[in-house]
């Protein structure tokens, strides 16, 4: 494995206008890159060096970044990121499906993709051990659903329920922690996927809300339980899909 | 009047084949019917001219003063009545002569060896029958049947007529009813015909008008051709348009798609080397062109997909749905605000109508201020309510911004983002759903944006 300090990434896109300036960008910011032009180049770069993570494009000539992610699924923990040119949704969730552990879309800001690489990396090396990473994954609390892959809230007649991205990120920190008291500040640590800064004023306003979506009877919710001077719990078996 | 007349293609022909077939059958009964006068007129009045051409001849043959004694001497057939008279009874009782009839009686007199003389002849149906003279056998005709009576008179000379009444046969009824059984029989028969052929021809070319409304441009079964050759011709034809369309369509699909492509790796491009750019203000100003560049080709690709959309359509809860898409603008800071709503589940293609309410909302909280968003349903359709304070737009150019690419500050400056194409995807995205979007300048200020989905909402 490479040092700590220097992770290491493998750039793997055939485009050589994003490649080049974006191995040096990532370079310029502490990151230690091999790049390759194709699967293949990719396959040899994995036999050669120990690499932290790898930029998969999607859409290559000759086996396609879906294939190589499969593979490296299959042979290995290294966590994955895909960079794709569709915003498709079903693209999206195969991807996610086939274990990427994240995805961007292009054109991407590298500054983003930064931060992403950085949560990344801290996730698996929490879990060194996991080979199987968040990806795709459905958990089943009460009669609903709830699919990271395609982000959404589904009940048990298949009613599919949008959440707001704050919501959807409070109910997975919730799903994800079952029947353990989270603080607020907790939830806040936990939901806060992205900048959301405005979501900080009413992690309160957005458990009535997600009561109101998912609670038979919000009034006195089941699911969501107020827990006195400490916070929120889920109080649900939660089954992982 | 013309409200009235069968549209449909089996309408029209059973009333067509159903008129022509009555005009035929009118004419063809009135021949019939002046043929039987005449077969009717040889078979059945025939003898009774004859007898009364016989009687004339033997009463004529008698002096005057003698005749009535004469005429008491011959027999007379059932029913038959013989007199002499000043006049013709004909004449008297005002019945209609009969010049065919006359003719004949003429010629049977002729024969009889009384030519020249002044006929009258004439034909009268009577109701009541004529009972048998006693003692004798029931006549063959049945006593209740109409009977036929013919009126006959000549002029014996010296002031005195002999006038018959004789009955005659009659079979007329049983050939009308016998022409009414025809009729029918033929009106059956032609109507069960044309009634087969309309609905074979008629049935197919429902299905095509069927398959031709039902088109979306997203495959489906082509046509079963059947029925007729021109038929089955019209429904090929169709099928092969149809899959021109298909291939034309996923021709545009391959097409945008590429473009999509080819356009977001360098704009990627782009994006990546700007971020080493100086001096920042700079590269600030090159990341906004390129992620507003970048904006436009998404808006311009999903407008042009909106039709033919992968995503399916499910069961989504629409208020839900909305309330997500204002929180995720509060997440943002924008002033937004959702009426609490209860669950309402529609079959839509949740991310294009996320998007649709999105645009919607987008534009009131730039131009308006805020985006104040509700849900309306009933029995008939689901309304998405966007109002704002703004200043709203002004009437006449209502129509004119749902148009893509259309924006209302003439300038066309892009500070304020958007190629002006976010309405028109919203409009796209309710049609694709079977609804309707509509704007309107609220009485207290600000603009109405409604997007409508009918409540069974299904997205074709």
């Amino acid at each position: 494995m490479a040092s700590a300090a220097e992770p290491h990434i493998l750039l793997v896109d055939d485009e050589r206008s994003i490649r080049d300036p974006l191995a040096q960008y990532l370079a310029k910011n502490g990151l230690r890159v091999t790049k390759a032009a194709d699967a293949a180049a990719a396959r040899q770069a994995l036999a050669a060096y120990g690499v932290d993570l790898i930029l998969l494009d999607v859409m290559m000539p000759g086996e396609d970044g879906l294939s190589l992610c499969a593979h490296v699924r299959a042979t290995s923990g290294i966590p994955v990121i895909l960079l794709t040119a569709k915003a498709e949704e079903t693209e999206r969730i195969v991807g996610l499906e086939i274990g990427a552990d994240d995805y961007v879309v292009k054109p991407f800001s590298p500054r983003e993709l930064l931060a992403r690489i950085k949560v990344v990396l801290r996730r698996a090396g929490e879990r060194p051990s996991r080979s199987r990473p968040a990806g795709a994954e459905a958990f089943a609390f009460g009669r609903w659903v709830l699919k990271t892959g395609e982000r959404e809230l589904v009940d048990a007649e298949g009613v599919a329920v949008p959440l707001s991205t704050g919501e959807y990120n409070l109910l997975l920190a919730l799903v994800t922690h079952p029947r353990r008291v989270l603080t607020r500040d907790q939830l806040l640590d936990l939901a806060q996927g992205r900048e959301l800064a405005a979501f900080e004023r009413s992690i309160d306003n957005a458990v009535s809300r997600l009561r109101r979506k998912i609670e038979a009877e919000p009034k006195q919710p089941q699911l969501v339980k107020t827990v006195w001077g400490g916070g929120y719990m889920l109080a649900a078996e939660v089954t992982r899909l | 009047m013309s409200r009235l007349l069968p549209r449909s293609l089996l309408g029209q022909m059973l009333l067509l084949m159903g008129a022509a077939l009555l005009v035929a059958q009118l004419v063809n009964f009135g021949a019939l019917l002046n043929e039987q006068q005449k077969l009717s007129l040889a078979q059945n009045e025939g003898p009774a001219i004859f007898r009364f051409a016989q009687v004339a001849a033997t009463v004529a043959a008698a002096p005057p003063d003698q005749r009535a004694a004469a005429l008491a001497d011959l027999p007379a057939g059932p029913g038959m009545l013989y007199r002499l008279g000043r006049t013709s009874v004909v004449d008297r009782g005002g019945l209609g002569r009969q010049p065919e009839v006359e003719r004949r009686l003429e010629g049977a007199l002729h024969e009889a060896g009384l030519p020249l003389r002044p006929v009258r002849g004439a034909v009268r149906m009577e109701q009541s029958p004529i009972p048998p003279p006693p003692g004798r056998p029931p006549p063959l005709i049945p006593a209740h049947a109409r009977l036929k009576v013919v009126f006959l008179s000549v002029d014996l000379g010296q002031g005195q007529w002999l006038n018959g009444r004789i009955p005659a046969p009659h079979f007329d009824h049983f050939l009308a009813h016998r022409l009414l059984v025809a009729t029918f029989a033929l009106f059956a028969l032609v109507f069960a015909a044309v009634f087969w052929i309309a609905r074979r021809l008629a049935a197919p070319l429902r299905d095509l008008a069927e398959a031709a409304r039902r088109f979306d441009g997203a495959g489906g079964a082509p046509v079963q051709p059947r029925g007729p050759s021109d038929v089955r011709a019209a429904i090929e034809a169709f099928n092969a348009m149809r899959s021109r369309t298909l291939d034309l369509l996923d021709e545009k699909d391959r097409m945008l798609g590429a473009i999509g492509h080819d356009l977001r790796t360098p704009l990627a491009s782009l994006r990546i080397r700007a971020e080493n750019m100086e001096p920042p203000d700079e590269r600030e100003r090159l990341v906004a062109t390129v992620e507003e560049m970048h904006a436009t080709l998404e808006d311009i690709l999903v407008l042009a997909r909106t039709g033919r959309s992968s995503e399916p359509a499910r069961p989504v809860d629409v208020a839900a749905l909305a309330e997500a898409v204002v929180e995720e603008l509060r997440e943002l800071g924008r002033p937004a605000q959702f009426v609490p709503a209860d669950r309402l589940v529609l079959d839509v293609r949740a991310n294009l109508l996320r998007r649709a309410l999105r645009n919607l909302a987008d534009n009131a909280v730039l131009y308006g201020g805020g985006a104040w968003v509700r849900i309306e349903g009933d029995a008939r359709e689901v309304r998405l309510v966007v109002e704002d304070e703004g200043p709203g737009i002004r009437e006449d150019r209502l129509a004119e911004v749902l148009e893509p690419f259309r924006r209302l500050d003439e300038s066309r400056n892009r500070e304020n983002g958007g190629a002006g194409l976010g309405l028109a995807i919203a409009r796209a995205v309710a049609a694709a759903h079977g609804g309707s979007l509509t704007l309107e300048n609220r009485t207290e200020g600000g603009l109405r944006a409604v997007l409508s989905l009918p409540s069974r909402s299904v997205a074709g």
